[in-house]
């Protein structure tokens, strides 16, 4: 077993020394921003000692707030919308053969392969086309659209290992196609979708660039705020938020792990 | 009719109710929106902002005009450069951890994950402290004595280009190492065994098989730095403004719709024509790329 | 199922409108931040605040769609164009009962003779700003900002009439000039002036001329206060050959939704106590003649802040150029992509 790590295809010095000038470029930024949100001192040019004002700050900014309240939001309807619409995309995918089905499929994952700034502009022509007032509304709206090839993506990928003649069999024996997807197809790609919405979510929490043209008064999203942060005043605040988010990720990743980690165990056993 | 052929039946219409919604989704969000910008592309802006639709060239012309070549090629070649850098540095790291086991595994994927989940804005606002004419390089490299007067780092295309290859590393490994797992090792222990040097074997079995994983990265890097805006916005200065910059400007500020929506085409067809050609000569479906 | 209807109605009932409540836009650092929470607390009405960096975008912004704003800050000839493409409310006069406080000169102004649409909220003027640490020379002029001495030192604002006004004047011309070939001569003068321009900045220059990236910028007078208060090897000048002076001014988009509550703080900001609380923050002239007793002395006996006949005569009012103003865009656009 242990062969097949061998030095002879493995890491040489050239790959390992790579390897962590990567991880030491990736990480200095990340590190340097934890360090100056504890800096006394608002500018980074000079250090005033250590000091928790910023996250005290942080704590009292209603917008703050709002941006997360409104990010959680529109993360957690998006996603519902993207799962759903994911989920019957890749089902008839793989399931079907039809007259338009090349066209579904590269329809369906261009607005991926695209720019972002180009889906944004597109949405925000839509929206004021047929005059709808950008607010959250038309965020979800927008994020669904991105997400949704996404999840049919992720979705697809978990289909790929699971052998639709069971669904026949449940067929032949009376089983109506509902109850098939509930009792037969769904639990095996639970773990699929599944990843297909954490990813969703993700996404959906993370963008800015789609969500630039398509927010509205009052719809502000966490990247939105962060990015008026850095316009309008550099603040250490900026970097207690970004601190608590690495916190906030780490946890999540670490929990995924660990959750994972437990459902292969009880798989094994 | 008995009820296993009336489900049958059901089954397969429901091919239609599982595929109309998507349909539906993506002719209303997408195919919709492109036309209308074909046709706002071709229209003209009204005094105060606005477009009024009629037909004619004089956006398409002014687009190519040298001025704005200038930016398109000054982007592609970010675009380019930020590629060629992602995949020398990141094939290396994905390279590493997939050849890594166990929980040091887990370790190393978890590290490139973080950056990847954690929020993108953040992310390049740090390098100004990093590189500023006080911030970090420049403090040391002067307390050190190495150099008198501040380098000038921030705000102009060396800022840039760090930022770009900074956000867009992840996108680069994690196909790749994605695509090096896949590689049957007992392959490569093939390779080995009938006498191949190491050198070989990577570039004659390692680097081929692992080209999916490539082709991806390289799609997930190039194209999206192509539309970039938020970088030379924070981290650049005159000299390095993206096409992006100029369309975010014509919808934001100077509210030229019809004159965005060109160049917004433009970059559409720049990106969509080499790919559909690309998809085409391998006869490739979009979704296996992606994957 | 039952998972699906609960969310539906938990998102159902978090989007609900809430009546008590103003959505605000205007000018970075353009307010007195505590002024907002005591009005929350007197008046019981939530403040959703949000700003941005010029005119143009403003307009854009509501010309996108953006319709949901309740007070927005335009500057003089935006009031103009704003209203002649029905974007702003009629204001309820009566409702204001605080407009006596205003100095009458400002009233009915020419961008709004019958005082329909806009009540003065602050005025200023556009000078540089720079480093008295970094800068060896005496600025009284635009000129510095050719000087090759501070290359990729400077920055001016991200504001096209504030950079064509500059350039005019330079010239010799009006900043609210329409001539054509005076507008490619100012477009070759700041074309040769990109050399030495690090960026194009309104937002984060004054940031950066704090610590030290940028060593003059152009700037509007309050903002440069601001952060003279912060570091004081920091100045501001105005130049000898003028620039931009302008009135900003409070205005009720066309359609807001809460058009009372938005009466009602605009009747609030023109309080003797509270402008005078402003003033004192962002160091911004009001004409609100009650609040003068109350504003900080070295901010009224400021001739930058508070300007004497003498110095406003160099200072032109920008005006809307109409069908022009295209041609002038195109310009900018060509100017930022050199």
């Amino acid at each position: 077993m242990s062969r097949k790590n061998d030095l002879k295809f493995g890491r040489g010095k050239s790959v390992t020394l790579l390897t962590i000038v990567g991880f030491i470029f990736l990480y200095t930024p990340i590190i340097v921003l934890i360090i100056y949100s504890f800096n006394y001192s608002r500018f980074s040019s000079t250090w005033g000692g250590w000091s928790l004002q910023w996250y005290y700050k942080l704590f009292d900014d209603s917008s703050m707030w709002l941006a997360i309240k409104n990010s959680l939001l529109i993360g957690i309807v998006s996603t519902i919308f993207a799962t759903i619409l994911g989920t019957m995309s890749a089902l008839v995918i793989k399931r079907f053969v039809f007259k338009t089905k090349t066209l579904f499929t590269n329809l369906l994952f261009v607005p991926i392969v695209i720019p972002e700034i180009v889906l944004g502009i597109l949405l925000l022509l839509l929206y004021n086309l047929i005059k709808l007032e950008l607010g959250l509304t038309s965020i979800i709206l927008a994020h669904i659209t991105f997400s949704i090839p996404f999840v049919t993506l992720v979705v697809l990928n978990n289909l790929k290992n699971f052998d639709s003649t069971i669904e026949e069999v449940g067929m032949d024996l009376g089983a109506t196609p509902w109850q098939i997807f509930w009792k037969i197809t769904f639990p095996n790609i639970s773990t699929g979708i599944l990843a297909g919405a954490l990813l969703a979510f993700t996404l959906s929490i993370e963008d800015f660039t789609i969500t630039f043209f398509t927010s509205g008064p009052g719809a502000t999203t966490l990247p939105l705020k962060i990015y008026s942060m850095i316009k309008f005043g550099i603040t250490p605040e900026i970097n207690a938020i970004s601190t608590l988010l690495v916190l906030f990720t780490t946890i999540i990743l670490g929990a995924m792990y660990f959750i994972l980690n437990k459902q292969e165990k009880k798989i094994l056993t | 009719m008995d009820t296993s052929s009336q489900n049958n039946l059901l089954y397969r219409s429901s091919k239609y109710y599982l595929l109309l919604p998507s349909y539906f989704w993506v002719i209303v969000f997408f195919i919709l929106p492109l036309i209308l910008l074909f046709t706002i592309s071709f229209a003209s802006k009204q005094t105060y902002g606005g477009y009024e639709i009629n037909f004619h060239l004089d956006n398409y012309a002014r687009a190519i005009d040298p001025i704005y070549l200038k930016i398109a090629i000054r982007t592609f070649f970010y675009s380019i450069t930020t590629t060629i850098f992602c995949f020398l540095l990141g094939y290396p790291i994905a390279y590493y951890i997939s050849f890594t086991d166990g929980f040091k595994k887990v370790v190393l994927m978890f590290l490139i994950l973080l950056p990847f989940w954690t929020n993108f804005l953040i992310r390049v606002y740090s390098w100004n402290t990093i590189l500023g004419s006080y911030g970090l390089i420049n403090s040391s490299l002067i307390s050190l004595g190495v150099i008198d007067t501040p380098f000038d780092l921030l705000n102009n295309y060396i800022s840039v280009n760090i930022g770009l290859l900074y956000g867009e590393l992840p996108y680069m490994v994690l196909p790749i190492v994605a695509s090096i797992d896949r590689i049957d090792r007992s392959i490569l222990e093939a390779s080995s065994d009938l006498g191949a040097s190491k050198y070989y074997t990577f570039f004659n079995v390692t680097l081929p098989l692992s080209m999916p994983g490539i082709i991806s990265g390289v799609v997930f890097v190039l194209i999206p730095t192509l539309g970039q805006f938020v970088i030379p916005d924070l981290l650049g200065g005159n000299d390095s403004f993206m096409i992006g910059n100029i369309i975010t400007n014509q919808f934001i500020v100077v509210r030229d719709w019809p004159f965005g929506s060109t160049l917004s085409v433009y970059m559409m067809g720049f990106v969509m024509i080499p790919l559909y050609l690309y998809l085409r000569y391998s006869k490739l479906s979009l979704n296996s790329v992606i994957s | 199922m039952k998972i699906y209807l609960f969310v539906f109605l938990l998102i159902i009932g978090c989007s609900k409108k809430n009546e008590n409540v103003l959505y605000v836009y205007n000018w970075s650092d353009y307010i007195d931040e505590t002024v907002l929470t005591d009005f929350e607390k007197e008046y019981g009405i939530k403040i959703i605040y949000d700003t941005y960096s010029s005119n143009e975008e403003l307009l854009a912004k509501l010309q996108a769609g953006s319709g949901g704003y309740d007070v927005i800050f335009p500057s003089d000839y935006m009031v103009t164009i704003m209203a002649q493409n029905f974007l702003l409310e009629e204001l309820n006069i009566k409702s204001l009962t605080n407009l006596k406080n205003i100095d009458s000169l400002f009233l009915n102004p020419t961008y709004d003779p019958e005082q329909k649409y806009s009540i003065p909220y602050t005025s200023g003027l556009t000078g540089i700003a720079y480093r008295t640490d970094l800068v060896t020379d005496e600025i009284d002029s635009w000129k510095i900002f050719w000087n090759a001495k501070y290359k990729n030192k400077i920055m001016l604002l991200n504001d096209m009439r504030e950079v064509y006004a500059m350039a005019f004047k330079i010239l010799g011309y009006s900043v609210n000039d329409t001539d054509p070939i005076h507008l490619a001569e100012a477009q070759k003068l700041l074309i040769d002036q990109k050399k030495y321009l690090k960026k194009y900045e309104s937002d984060m220059s004054k940031d950066f001329l704090l610590t030290k990236e940028a060593s003059i910028i152009q700037q509007w007078v309050g903002d440069s206060y601001q952060i003279m208060e912060q570091d004081s090897n920091i100045a501001f000048v105005i130049p000898k050959e003028g620039s931009i002076k302008f009135t900003d001014n409070i205005c009720i988009p066309k359609g807001a939704k809460h058009k009372e509550n938005a009466e009602k703080f605009i009747n609030y900001l023109l309080r003797p106590d509270i402008a005078a609380r402003i003033i004192n923050v962002i160091s911004y002239s009001m004409p609100n003649l009650a609040a003068l007793p109350m504003v900080n002395d070295e901010i009224k006996n400021d001739k930058n802040i508070y300007p004497d006949e003498e110095l406003i005569k160099k200072y032109e009012f920008v005006l809307d150029l109409g069908e022009y103003t295209s041609t002038m865009e195109k310009a900018w656009t060509e100017l930022k992509s050199y």
